[in-house]
């Protein structure tokens, strides 16, 4: 096990440096000058000057990426060309709400997707099934931020009930936070749910056909105990899968799911600081998303062993 | 006959079939047997034969698409007639059942002895902790070493003759009075073979089973059983005490199995050469005799009538020309 | 034609739904009810009813012309976008099919799997950003997303056409390479494809009106779906319905394609009936 750790944690750092390379690389070739661009179209060529010695850019581009790389390894990610404040404060604060809303939504989704996939397989061909199956299809269909429109104007428009977006901090206590990441939270779980439905559904059905099935039957127990003790628990290895996968499609989507719901988090912060040029929140927020998908995904492959002790033995090896 | 007057399972005109009621498959075709308490009965047949339908049969566990009918009496009732709670009851408690694969077999996300355990707590016989320690003594019993290791292991840990003792432990945990194996040994090795007869057989003794041994392979039939069914095409060819049907066998089928038997150390597989032809699919069979169209000596009442039962010395063999007919005027 | 529709309805909505979509777009580039770029404040938030069927956004413009012009905006850019990713993916994957095993095949899926595992829409708001918003950028950000996804979809169909009987035939004659992956390899896996491409197309739709919804995708005033439900969300206390429609439009186009994908692998392949997503 510890060599197999050992070699996972080497590829996070390979697969981080990697992303940091290509990063770099490619807002180096940005068009637009940071510099420029803060100071405004009023800036003189003396001013801009100034601020790029000030910001370090005159500095060159090898220098410039192993002094971020030492940055980010040391948790100082700079300084943002665009609030002037430090990256490390603004992602900690944006992180505040990016995170719990893409947990709950992971949360919500899989509370969702699972048991309505494991019923649909276990009524296979029959109405519930063709019903559920086909509601997936339809939700899958629809684009998150559309259902977050739409439950703006449900729940806060018509009905009152919730904020229609904003965020008024965790400081002000739970449940108002709570109740402003509720509606982005269903919007951004609703088309992870159908996957999660759809791939459940096939994967019980394929651990329903196993001979162990028919032996755990030949004991005496009924369809129902066999379904929850014996398939399941077979059948969610390839769904965890789809977690780690799931949390790359969800950091995406916060991007489109903020914006609808006016809510400050990563995701927004991200899309402004390409509108305004603040490369290095950018550089910082893409190797941090980066990050967080590959340590979600080692997660998810030290969760197999657990679910699985087959594998765990052949990683033993 | 041997059987006593009040027998354990009575089996009569056992029938499933697939497919269009209108125009049925049948797998099983008027299989009819009975078996003492404590007694041993073998059936034999290729692939195909309806010998593992007649046993998935036995125990309620048919695929949902089949069609059923006959009776089984079991202990006096007809399990056939049970709903799916009363068959709940009857399996692993009352039936235990050993299947053929034991790679495949056993649930892989569970330790061997949870496994072994679960049928016991599920028929309210123990409580968790006593039924660990019973599944404890069962994993012994059945000759795996280091139990107090083993019964926390998972299948994947274990070899295959391992895991068919698993299968054994597991289908005897509730102590059932008939054990029905399929094919118990025809995934393992050869030298495993003879281990896992052994055990079946002294298993059969202490626990008092009755056993019912499922195979293509008639030297563990021989091991095993004092009767013998011989199926093919879902029909009864010929039954009767087992070394007696060996010895002097009156169907032609029969004979072209005993034929084919290449002594003990074959390799795995089903496929007999001194029989020609192939098992032909379900639906292609003669309307009379089954084995119509592979017999050497098949005439064309063969293909259009199916032979009644006729005694030949201890045996019943259902041909139209038995060999060994005392009268021989049929011929 | 009935007893088709019973075994694959999928493919009979799907071929129907995207039927009436193509067709709406087609008709919309040589007529449409209105001009769908005339603005007319005075009749500005009109309800559906009268000479305008959906009624008319914020500037007057009649909702209903804008969806069809904005259907046609969308597939065009799906066609393209869907169309040079599965040319560029389909290569890569069918190189590294035919250099299987070699450095050049770990690189390539490594790399592969690297972008597979990246955030898509991150990686399209970047490529927006380094060369400004507009349609051609959102038609490269969705083709790069689609690049990996061809890709590794057919190298695994290539790969198992390599292993054939008439592949190695073929090898043993003296062909090359690039003769036995354009003689034999691409018209087996070509099935497969089209059913990826069709789903990918329903996801392109998303995509593009995602981008757009964030103002990085097709530019004003070309009607888009994303934008007028980015638009409609000022005005939902006024006119509720314009969030309504153009969502609708987008749910029904993707929904036709991904149906047209579930129809096609019916079609391709009759085993995969409960194939997982």
């Amino acid at each position: 096990m510890a060599g197999f750790l050992a070699r996972r944690f080497l590829g996070f750092v390979a697969t981080l440096l990697a992303t940091a390379i290509i990063v770099f690389v490619a807002l180096e070739i940005l068009p637009g000058d940071p510099a420029a661009v803060m100071l405004g179209v009023t800036a003189t060529p003396e001013t801009i000057a100034a601020l790029r010695t000030d910001l370090g850019l005159d500095q060159p581009a090898v220098l410039r990426f192993f002094l971020w790389l030492k940055g980010l390894a040391t948790a100082d990610l700079g300084e943002s060309y665009a609030y002037r404040v430090p990256v490390a404060g603004l992602i900690g604060e944006r992180l505040a709400v990016t995170l719990p809303l893409t947990l709950m939504a992971m949360g919500l989704s899989t509370a969702i997707g699972i048991p309505i996939g494991t019923y649909a397989a276990s009524k296979a061909g029959k109405l519930a099934d063709r019903l559920a199956m086909g509601l997936a299809e339809l939700v899958l269909s629809i684009p998150n931020f559309w259902f977050g429109i739409l439950f703006v104007l449900l729940f806060a428009v018509t009905l009152n009930w919730l904020p229609a977006g904003g965020f008024p901090g965790w400081e002000v206590g739970f449940g108002p936070a709570f109740a402003a990441l509720l509606l982005p939270a269903v919007a951004l779980a609703l088309p992870q749910a159908a996957i999660i439905a759809r791939l459940t559904r096939s994967s019980v059905l394929e651990a329903l056909a196993e001979d162990w099935v028919l032996t755990a039957r030949s004991k005496g127990l009924s369809r129902r105990a066999t379904l929850y003790r014996h398939v399941l628990r077979n059948a969610l290895v390839p769904v965890v899968t789809i977690l780690g996968l799931q949390f790359s499609y969800l950091i995406a989507g916060t991007i489109l799911i903020e914006n609808v719901f006016s809510l400050p988090g990563l995701g927004r912060l991200i899309f402004q600081a390409i509108g305004q040029h603040d490369i290095i929140v950018v550089k910082d927020l893409v190797v941090l998303f980066a990050g967080l998908v590959v340590a979600v995904n080692f997660a998810v492959d030290l969760l197999y062993g657990i679910i699985d002790p087959r594998l765990k033995r052949e990683r033993r090896r | 006959m041997s059987e006593t007057a009040s027998p354990l399972i009575a089996v009569d005109r056992l029938a499933v079939s697939f497919g269009d009621p209108a125009r049925p498959l049948a797998a099983v075709r008027q299989v009819s047997f009975t078996l003492a308490p404590g007694g041993t009965l073998g059936i034999v047949g290729e692939s195909g034969s309806g010998k593992s339908m007649t046993a998935r049969a036995l125990i309620g566990l048919l695929p949902e698409s089949a069609r059923v009918s006959g009776t089984v009496a079991f202990d006096g009732r007809d399990l056939l007639a049970n709903r799916e709670r009363d068959w709940e009851a009857v399996r692993g408690r009352q039936i235990g059942m050993v299947f053929q694969e034991p790679m495949t077999a056993l649930n892989p996300a569970h330790r061997i002895g949870d496994q072994i355990a679960e049928g016991l707590i599920h028929h309210h016989l123990l409580d968790r902790r006593a039924a660990r320690a019973e599944a404890l003594r069962l994993i012994e019993r059945v000759g795996i070493a280091r139990g107090r290791e083993r019964i926390d292991a998972y299948p994947h840990e274990l070899s295959g003759g391992q895991r068919q003792r698993v299968m054994i432990a597991m289908a005897l945990a509730c102590k059932p009075s008939l054990l029905i194996a399929d094919e118990p040994t025809s995934a393992l090795d050869v030298t495993i073979q003879a281990q896992i007869v052994e055990l079946l057989s002294e298993l059969r003794a202490e626990y008092g089973l009755a056993l019912i041994v499922i195979s293509h392979d008639l030297g563990v039939i021989a091991d095993l059983t004092e009767r013998t069914l011989i199926l093919y095409g879902g029909r009864v060819m010929e039954e009767g005490g087992t070394s007696a049907l060996f010895r002097a066998p009156a169907h032609p089928y029969t004979r072209g199995l005993l034929a084919a038997r290449p002594g003990r150390h074959k390799a795995k597989g089903e496929h007999l050469d001194a029989i020609p032809g192939n098992v032909p699919a379900i639906a292609d069979f003669p309307p009379g005799c089954p084995f119509f169209g592979r017999c050497t000596d098949g005439t064309e009442r063969c293909r259009l009538q199916v032979p009644p039962p006729v005694a030949v010395g201890d045996s019943l063999a259902r041909c139209w020309f038995p060999q060994g007919q005392a009268s021989g005027g049929q011929a | 034609m009935t007893s088709a529709a019973r075994r694959n309805p999928a493919l009979i909505l799907g071929l129907v739904l995207s039927a009436v979509i193509i067709a709406i777009a087609l008709i919309s580039l040589v007529w449409t009810p209105h001009d769908p770029m005339k603005m007319a404040i005075v009749e500005r938030l009109r309800p559906p009813g009268g000479s305008h069927p959906l009624g008319t956004d914020q500037f007057g413009r009649d909702v209903a012309s804008l969806l069809m012009r904005g259907a046609a905006n969308s597939l065009v850019i799906g066609f393209i976008a869907v169309g040079a990713g599965l040319v560029a993916g389909v290569g890569i994957g069918t190189l590294a099919a035919a250099r299987a095993g070699t450095i050049v095949d770990d690189i390539v899926m490594r790399t592969v799997d690297f972008a597979f595992a990246f955030p898509a829409v991150l990686t399209a708001i970047m490529l927006i950003e380094l060369i400004g918003p507009g349609t051609g950028d959102a038609i490269l950000a969705i083709a790069v997303f689609n690049v990996p996804v061809f890709a590794r979809l057919s190298r695994a169909s290539a790969l198992s056409v390599w292993a054939t009987d008439y592949a190695a035939a073929a090898r043993v004659s003296g062909k090359s390479r690039l003769e036995i992956t354009l003689q034999h390899v691409i018209p087996n896996i070509a099935g497969v494809i089209v059913v990826q491409a069709s789903v990918q197309f329903g996801l392109a739709i998303l995509a593009e009106a995602g981008l757009s919804y964030l103002g990085v995708g097709t530019q004003p005033p070309n009607p888009s779906w994303g934008r007028m439900l980015n638009d409609a969300q000022t005005f939902l206390k006024v006119q509720p319905l314009l969030a309504v429609f153009p969502g609708l439009a987008i749910a029904l186009t993707v929904l036709a394609f991904n149906s047209l994908g579930d129809g096609l692998n019916r079609l391709v392949d009759p085993k995969q009936r409960d194939a997982g997503r």
